[in-house]
């Protein structure tokens, strides 16, 4: 069981609840702006994303970093998978509000991929990553990478929608 | 730098074919399932199974995921498209049946459909259970897994329902 639980309840704990209810509370403010299953798609693929690529990149043979105190998998990284769901709702929220297009994509993608390398690098001052052979370059590199293909399945969920669009749907225009 | 045992490519080889098959076999036919309900299954299906594998493998040690690359890797399309899109089919074939029993029988296939795809993982060095894992558990582990699965795609299709032609 001690593996399951913190081996201490200390600052990365803190950050992760903290970062989490900050994102939340923030993203349910907003007006909504997306009908309720395209909220959830976005969700999930943030979601998604991120555990395919910490289920990858973390375990041996890889073992680029741990996750919170230990090798081992602990209840915290649930609540750690949560945080980048609302975080990518955000930032495809903005996107569609804006209306961002031409050269300022590649500029909306570099300012996010620099937030979430910004914000990775505080997870990583609050031990929640502990870095082996990983490094924060790395990070960057990635968020580039996931954003870009983030916002092409952007398009492409907007145009599903409007094909399969009911009369009495909401409408996301 | 290791020298890999001959054969270890075989697992990467057999697993990633299946996987591309599979994926155009899922893209290129027609589908019952939109493509929402697609992303929202893999999704939590991603959910269920690293949750799994991180408290029943990684903590108490009842499954050992290889820790050589090319299987690994091997595991990773095992997990990422291999059971998702194998779920997927079922759900489609279950959205299908209008009788509990065929619906049932449906479930008892794909269980053991999944378990088969495991064992061949586990020939193959990919994954190896514990001497404490016993046939049970696989199957009480995959019929919850499927169950969790269908309640989700009845609770998406509604929610899909309101705004979209399912």
């Amino acid at each position: 069981m001690n593996k399951i639980l913190p081996q201490r309840f200390d600052a990365n704990e803190w950050f992760l609840i903290v970062s989490l209810l900050c994102v939340v509370v923030f993203a349910s403010l907003l007006p909504r702006r997306f009908p309720g299953i395209v909220t959830i798609v976005f969700l999930s693929i943030g979601f998604g994303i991120s555990m395919c690529a910490d289920f990858f990149f973390a375990p041996p043979p890889n073992d680029f970093y741990d996750v919170n105190d230990s090798k081992y998998y602990e209840l915290f990284e649930i609540p750690f998978y949560y945080l980048y769901a609302p975080f990518a709702y955000l930032f495809v929220y903005f996107f569609d509000k804006w209306r961002v297009q031409g050269l300022f994509v590649t500029l909306y993608v570099l300012i996010w991929s620099a937030v979430g390398t910004g914000f990775e690098a505080l997870a990583v001052y609050f031990h929640v990553f502990r870095y082996k052979t990983w490094r924060l370059e790395y990070s960057w590199v990635f968020y580039l990478a996931v954003q870009s293909f983030y916002l092409l399945l952007y398009y492409i969920i907007k145009k599903k929608y409007h094909v399969t669009k009911r009369e009495e749907g909401r409408d996301w225009p | 730098m290791e020298i890999l045992p001959r054969g270890i490519y075989m697992a990467i080889t057999v697993f990633l074919t299946i996987s591309i098959l599979l994926a155009l076999f899922f893209f290129t036919t027609k589908r019952r399932l939109h493509l929402f309900e697609g992303i929202v299954l893999w999704a939590f299906f991603l959910n269920i199974h690293n949750n799994f594998i991180g408290f029943a493998g990684v903590d108490f040690h009842l499954i050992r995921i290889s820790q050589r690359l090319p299987n690994f890797i091997a595991y990773c399309a095992i997990r990422n498209v291999i059971f998702p899109v194998f779920i997927m089919l079922f759900l489609e074939a279950v959205a299908s049946l209008r009788r509990t029993w065929a619906k049932l029988a449906c479930l008892v296939v794909a269980v053991h459909l999944l378990m088969g795809i495991v064992l061949l993982a586990e020939r193959f060095n990919v994954l190896q259970h514990s001497p404490r894992w016993t046939v049970g558990w696989s199957y009480l582990s995959w019929t919850a897994a499927l169950l969790l699965m269908y309640g989700l795609h009845q609770w998406i299709r509604r929610v899909l329902g309101k705004d979209v032609i399912v």
